[in-house]
């Protein structure tokens, strides 16, 4: 085997356990613990260590949590708990950013104690409140999330929901805005000297029933600060390992459903608009997308017929483009002697300022029931991107593209032997 | 059997579509036409008398220009400072054969002084810099000139933060003497060898410590592969000096910049490059040297490490 095409070893292992216990002291009262424990392994490590990158990640969660539920007519539903959950992780990256990150902090801790309240009032309005207050052990601070939910029932068809809702998240996952297909997320926890991370969010829903169909709308705003992300761009050994920004997204979800009848299907479509703010740069991030169509139908044919088709339909996704180079003179020792050496350096669009094509492509799917010594059987036959789309995943520097799946079809067999 | 032989043409229809392709159109966004722009990079350092300026023109994909090769019979640059109080030409060196070309400037630069350097040419805009020399560094230990007669666990350098400074370098030299054989030195701290002391970074801590044992094992197997510890042992003085460098904002970026395999990596974020070249590209750094008392080296020491 060419040992120059031997990409090195990747690890990838999850593995969990958990236990439920409740205690039931009559229909209306009743506790509910649960113990869960998690362990994600990520590595991938290169024989050469000049190899550029390379992946250490490991991340332990043991959750312990209990509930006191209690109904009744005048409070409604009610449950008052507490939770704690500890967290050891280790991450060491190279790769990532310019310069490795090598990065073990103390055994987190997240302490909490929430309060969840849901009534219905007269069948007229709904309601739910809660709020979750939580100690994080590495920042040693308290965060109060709360979140609540009113909603009105106009009639037997249409109702509306109105919600806002504050969270607090101590963990980030790695990512780069020019990876497009993530092996694994690896996760981590900012050190103390980083703030906790706080989301709000407010979405107005309604939903309206008109039979055969069901119509959802909902419009949401979301704002992100203090947003803290692992800094891709560490590029001195001097630079932070992190960085603290901001980010903000809103937009508009439609589902029309029809589950009756020979032909059903779902249709739905999200106009979202996110931004964020690091670096003191304010741009598109990659996973901003701002149309996205999906249809879906099953149309029964015959008893023995079913024709299923899939379309999908999302605006390119944002990227960094290479618009030109320059030669700089770099040396051997700065100090001593001139080398009179001569690097390439790459000038760069402004961030995410481009957009990969729209995505979109069609698959269909045709299934035909028969029996086979009385047990059911189909034979089926996908056919997946029909019209050929050659859908870009990605554009290396030098302008070559990365196409995503081609046109093709697979035929088979499928049922019950027993 | 009508409606099952439709379902039949339907398919058909289907697969014919697979032989079809769409091919989607170029990547859209804002690709204006971009005017090349003057390259220009320098590092001014206080311990050469003559200073190398590179020039050069970037490339954008989008202008004509890119394809023409740079014009350097239309170039002036021209350097200004403090001392020199006028403007002064800076000569092209005759002899580089390099596609990108270097002006040379006789010139020291002193601690604290401002200099500026100027690169015009009639078919761009015209790029310019000025540079803050940082101020020599105090040394604060080794205060004075020491003797060891055996390496320590760990040799420390401390020195005073200084102004117009953004972070220090720091290369340790071993110097002998001898009547006849002359002065040598070498820097210790230099991955062209393999055995020596790693390569430093800029860093902006000011203090630097090296390791004594890996320090003794640098002492003790660079004797093959260096001429200057072959004579060691024969040397009638041996010293060893921590020269400190106080750089400026862009030559502490632009000895950041070196050695980065990961640059490569297709995971890094596409980061526009440092630069502090005004309507150009490219970095202008300067580095002030202070050297540490020396550390001699006694002579059982030298027999020890090299008795064998």
């Amino acid at each position: 085997m060419d040992q120059s095409e031997d990409i090195g070893d990747y690890i990838w292992a999850n593995s969990a356990a958990g236990l439920r216990h409740f205690w039931y002291l009559s229909p209306q009262i009743y506790f509910v613990s649960k113990l869960s424990y998690s362990n994600f392994v990520a590595n991938f490590t290169h024989d050469d260590p000049t190899y550029s990158d390379a992946i250490d990640n490991t991340f332990q969660t043991t959750i312990l949590s209990t509930y006191l539920n209690y109904d009744n007519k005048y409070t409604g539903n009610l449950q008052l708990g507490g939770e704690i959950k500890n967290f050891k992780t280790y991450l060491y990256s190279k790769g990532f950013s310019y310069k490795p990150i090598n990065f073990k902090p103390k055994d987190p801790q997240e302490f909490s104690v929430f309060l969840n309240n849901k009534k219905k009032f007269h069948d007229r309005i709904g309601l739910k409140l809660g709020s979750r207050f939580t100690y994080f052990s590495n920042k040693k601070v308290n965060k109060l999330s709360p979140y609540i939910s009113i909603q009105p029932y106009i009639n037997k068809d249409f109702s509306l929901n109105l919600q806002y809702s504050q969270t607090h998240q101590n963990m980030i996952t790695l990512a780069t805005e020019e990876v497009t297909l993530s092996m694994f997320d690896a996760w981590c926890f900012p050190p103390e000297n980083y703030p906790v991370m706080k989301a709000s969010q407010f979405a107005i829903s309604g939903e309206y029933n008109f039979k055969p169909y069901n119509l959802t709308i909902s419009i949401y705003k979301k704002n992100i600060n203090p947003l803290v992300e692992y800094n891709t761009e560490k590029y001195l050994g001097t630079d932070n390992n992190f960085v603290v920004g901001k980010g903000e997204a809103y937009g508009l979800e439609m589902l029309l459903e029809k589950t009756v009848g020979d032909l059903s299907g779902k249709l739905s479509y999200t106009y979202s608009h996110s931004r964020k703010s690091l670096h003191n740069i304010n741009y598109t991030p990659k996973y901003n997308k701002p149309h996205h169509l999906v249809f879906n139908s099953i149309y029964n044919y015959s008893k023995k017929w079913k024709i299923g088709m899939s379309f999908k339909y999302h605006t390119g996704r944002p990227f960094t483009k290479k618009i030109g180079e320059f030669e700089n003179s770099y040396y051997g020792n700065e100090f001593t002697y001139h080398s009179g050496g001569y690097g390439e350096s790459p000038i760069y669009s402004k961030k995410n300022s481009f957009r990969l094509p729209a995505y979109h492509r069609l698959d269909f799917n045709i299934t035909k029931k028969f029996k086979w010594h009385d047990n059911p059987f189909e034979w089926y036959l996908n056919l997946i991107n029909v019209y050929g789309r050659l859908n870009v995943l990605g554009y290396s520097s030098d302008g070559e593209k990365w196409i995503q799946i081609p046109p093709m079809a697979t035929i088979g067999i499928r049922g019950k032997l027993w | 059997m009508v409606k099952t032989q439709k379902l039949y043409v339907f398919i058909a229809i289907l697969f014919i579509c697979l032989m079809y392709t769409c091919e989607p159109k170029l990547p859209t966004g804002s690709n204006p036409k971009k005017q090349n722009k003057i390259v220009l990079n320098s590092m001014f350092v206080s311990t050469k008398t003559e200073q190398w300026i590179y020039i050069n023109k970037t490339r954008y994909y989008s202008s004509e220009d890119s394809r023409r090769i740079f014009n350097y019979d239309s170039l002036t640059v021209k350097f200004i400072s403090d001392n020199v109080k006028k403007q002064a030409h800076v000569k092209k060196d005759e002899d580089d054969f390099n596609h990108s070309s270097h002006y040379i400037a006789n010139y020291t630069p002193t601690p604290k002084e401002k200099y500026a350097l100027i690169a015009s040419h009639p078919n761009y805009d015209t790029a310019k810099t000025s540079v803050q020399v940082p101020d020599s560094v105090e040394i604060i230990s080794p205060s004075k000139a020491d003797t060891i007669d055996q390496i320590p666990n760990e040799l420390k350098i401390d020195w005073s933060n200084t102004d117009y400074t953004y972070g220090y370098y720091t290369e340790v030299f071993l110097i002998g003497y001898n009547n006849n054989l002359g002065r040598e030195s070498i820097q210790l701290n230099n991955n062209y060898y393999p055995n020596f002391l790693p390569t430093p970074e800029a860093e902006k801590k000011s203090e630097y410590t090296i390791n004594g044992e890996k320090l003794e094992y640098c002492f003790k197997n660079t004797k093959q592969t260096d001429e200057m510890n072959r004579k060691l042992s024969k040397f009638n003085t041996a010293y060893l000096i921590l020269r400190v460098y106080s750089l400026s904002k862009g030559a502490f970026y632009m000895i950041g910049k070196k050695g980065n395999p990961d640059e490569i990596s297709g995971f890094n974020s596409h980061r526009q490059s440092y630069s502090n070249i005004k309507n150009g590209k490219g970095i202008a750094g300067a580095a002030y040297a202070t050297d540490s008392p020396p550390i001699y080296l006694s002579d059982s020491l030298i027999n020890n490490l090299y008795k064998e």
